[in-house]
């Protein structure tokens, strides 16, 4: 979620709230002062009413008008429980309307008192008509909703324009990390913003980019140096062993620990190859690229481990239906091909099959094999082998993995009792 | 035949000098860049085998100035880097072949034998061994006169054999030279075994003495007993 939305979330969420309570505090107060103005209306309407009787001297026939509905009766027995004066608030059925409104009576007895006539008590009721609860509220929330959203969209837009503008460099630094490549680039520099905290993490990007950058291409360069000096060494061992065993009066016991001398450079003469492969990836040094006929490299591959398939007595299956062309480096493509299909053979049972198919711009490629016993997610690990054979570098796959992550071919493995598969999707052809 | 060793690491250049020699080869060695430039330009060589990473000098000089003098010479690059820019550049100014250390002694030696027979016999380009002739280039053997049918691997592994005469090739040597990198060489050991074991086979059964001799542990040796 974007800082932004989630800043406005909040604010809604407190706008809702605050929302609420002002409603409520609104409208108690509002319905306050109009019950205080209703009651203070009524009581000036009685001294009115009671001014004006008096100087008429008797209830006029058409009865008084103040605005409100008055009703006066003559009483005699000025006693009666209701000749009291009171208030109360009624609801009475409007004709006009054909709604039941909420009304407020105010009942008082008054004495007529007249120059001329002798004095007559009599009963007045006011009923003054009263604004609707639900109108009231109904008005408030309608007010107040407006408000809100006036003061929402205000907001959001303020808003969003400050934080426009406020966020560029911070945009600006994300940009440059997100196409940071530390194989190229040897540090970061961002332009200042002249926001403190802004350029504070500028600075510790440039310091940290830089330090990356720095132990990343000394131990880049240790490990090339060290890969290519280890190589002479070796072949001066390799080649003193190859000369030593020329010789005619070896023993067996002699030979013997000789054999397993030069085995042992052999084996470590192909481990520190493949990790200079997998160095080389790594730094990019493989970027000539060619179109490639995936499905031809294979046929050809093939044709090249046919004796060890018939070895094996491997049953081949090959159905390329489609062919598969795809930009790539032609060493990286045969290096590729070869572990796949040498994986699957090497893997494979005496007795076994090899199916190869393609699809699309999937290419699969299935062998049977043993059960495998350890975990299929860790397989593309550098130095992961499944049945500890001390022949196997165990870096076949993880060169596999690599080249294709630096093509952006999705490789999957799946796994079947002695079913193993290796999935390639390349990517849709450009141009 | 004559051949040039350039190559810096002493021991290494000893040991090459040495497995050349013995093949009764005349072979001789520069350590650094003025010597082997000397070397060059004064003696023609069947083959130059140069180191181009010296401390004085680089070997792609030498192949350059080899070159501008129409030397006749079959050149092999021999480096550490295994790097495919040094490779093309090299067979770009005209090396023949280009091997990366570490690399087995054998598989050097045949490299030198391949060239330097694709560069001289021009008409003849038959190798014989005793009752066995080999024709590179028709993928034929005959033995006796008698041709013997042959895979590709089966012919490989003879050529392989004959130029590392009465020498000991290891198994390695061996599954790098037919597969190059391609395989892990102890996955195919067992097929080697059983290659050998028919071409064996194929070649007593056309009257040829067996010649192939197992070497315990280690590899084989081709030759007389």
């Amino acid at each position: 979620m974007k800082l932004l939305n989630k800043t406005n979330r909040y604010y809604i969420m407190a706008a809702l709230a605050v929302f609420l309570i002002g409603t409520l505090v609104f409208y108690v107060m509002l319905n306050q002062i109009m019950d205080n103005d209703a009651n203070e209306q009524l009581l000036i309407e009685k001294e009115q009413i009671a001014q004006q009787l008096d100087q008429l001297g008797t209830i006029p026939a058409k009865g008084i008008s103040a605005g409100d509905r008055i009703d006066i009766t003559l009483v005699t027995d000025t006693t009666c429980p209701s000749c009291k004066g009171f208030k109360h608030d009624t609801a009475i059925y409007v004709r006009e309307s054909g709604e039941v409104l909420p009304f407020r009576q105010l009942s008082f007895l008054h004495t007529i008192r007249h120059q001329t006539d002798p004095p007559k008590s009599c009963r007045i009721t006011i009923t003054k008509a009263l604004f609707e609860d639900d109108d009231l509220i109904l008005t408030i929330v309608k007010s107040m909703l407006i408000l809100l959203s006036l003061l929402l969209l205000t907001m959001f837009e303020i808003n969003r324009r400050i934080s426009k503008r406020l966020w560029k460099p911070f945009y600006s630094s994300l940009q440059k990390l997100e196409v940071f490549n530390i194989s190229k680039d040897y540090s970061l520099q961002f332009q200042p913003s002249g926001i403190r905290e802004f350029d504070e993490l500028n600075t510790t990007l440039e310091k940290m980019t830089h330090k990356i950058s720095e132990d990343y291409h000394s131990l880049k360069d240790f490990s090339e140096n060290a890969s290519h000096e280890i190589q002479t060494p070796l072949a001066v061992i390799k080649s003193k062993l190859e000369l030593l065993i020329q010789n005619q009066n070896l023993e067996e016991k002699q030979m013997k620990l000789i054999s397993d001398a030069y085995e042992s450079a052999s084996r470590l003469s192909r481990l520190n190859q493949a990790l200079i492969l997998l160095t080389r990836i790594n730094n990019r040094q493989y970027l000539e690229t060619k179109q490639i006929a995936i499905h031809e490299l294979i046929e050809n591959k093939l044709q090249h481990f046919e004796e060890l398939i018939q070895h094996k007595r491997i049953v081949l299956t090959v159905a390329l239906s489609q062919p598969i062309v795809t930009e790539m480096n032609p060493t990286l493509a045969d290096v590729l091909i070869s572990n796949l299909l040498g994986n699957a053979i090497k893997h494979n049972i005496t007795g076994g099959w090899l199916r190869i198919t393609s699809s699309g711009r999937e290419l699969r490629i299935s062998n049977k094999g043993e059960t495998l016993l350890s975990d299929p997610s860790k397989l593309f690990e550098r130095f992961r082998k499944d049945h500890a054979s001390a022949e196997s570098l165990g870096l076949g796959l993880a060169i596999v993995k690599q080249i294709c992550d630096f093509y952006s071919i999705t490789v999957s493995y799946e796994y079947s009792l002695q079913e193993h598969t290796l999935v390639l999707v390349f990517p849709i052809a450009q141009n | 035949m004559k051949v040039l060793v350039i190559e810096d690491e002493k021991a290494l250049a000893d040991s090459i000098v040495s497995y050349l020699r013995e093949g009764g080869h005349t072979c001789e060695l520069a350590t650094d860049f003025a010597a082997a430039k000397q070397k060059s330009e004064i003696y023609d060589y069947d083959c130059v085998v140069v180191d181009i990473t010296l401390p004085d000098g680089n070997g792609m000089d030498i192949i350059s100035s080899l070159k501008k003098r129409g030397s006749e010479a079959g050149i092999i690059i021999v480096s550490a880097k295994n790097s495919l820019d040094d490779k093309i550049s090299g067979l770009d100014i005209g090396a023949d072949d280009y091997l990366t250390k570490p690399f087995h002694l054998s598989e050097l030696n045949s490299r030198i034998k391949s060239i330097v027979r694709r560069r001289n016999f021009k008409g003849n380009k038959e190798i014989g061994f005793n009752e066995i002739s080999i024709v590179p280039d028709e993928m034929t053997v005959l033995v006796n006169g008698k041709s013997v049918i042959l895979t590709k691997k089966e012919f490989d592994l003879l050529l392989f054999f004959v130029s590392n005469k009465n020498r000991v090739i290891t198994k390695e040597s061996i599954a790098e030279h037919l597969w190059g990198d391609d395989m892990d060489a102890s996955d195919s050991f067992d097929f080697i075994y059983s290659h050998i074991k028919n071409l064996r086979k194929k070649l007593i059964e056309k009257g040829s003495e067996d010649y192939i001799h197992t070497i315990y542990g280690m590899g084989y040796k081709f030759g007389e007993k």
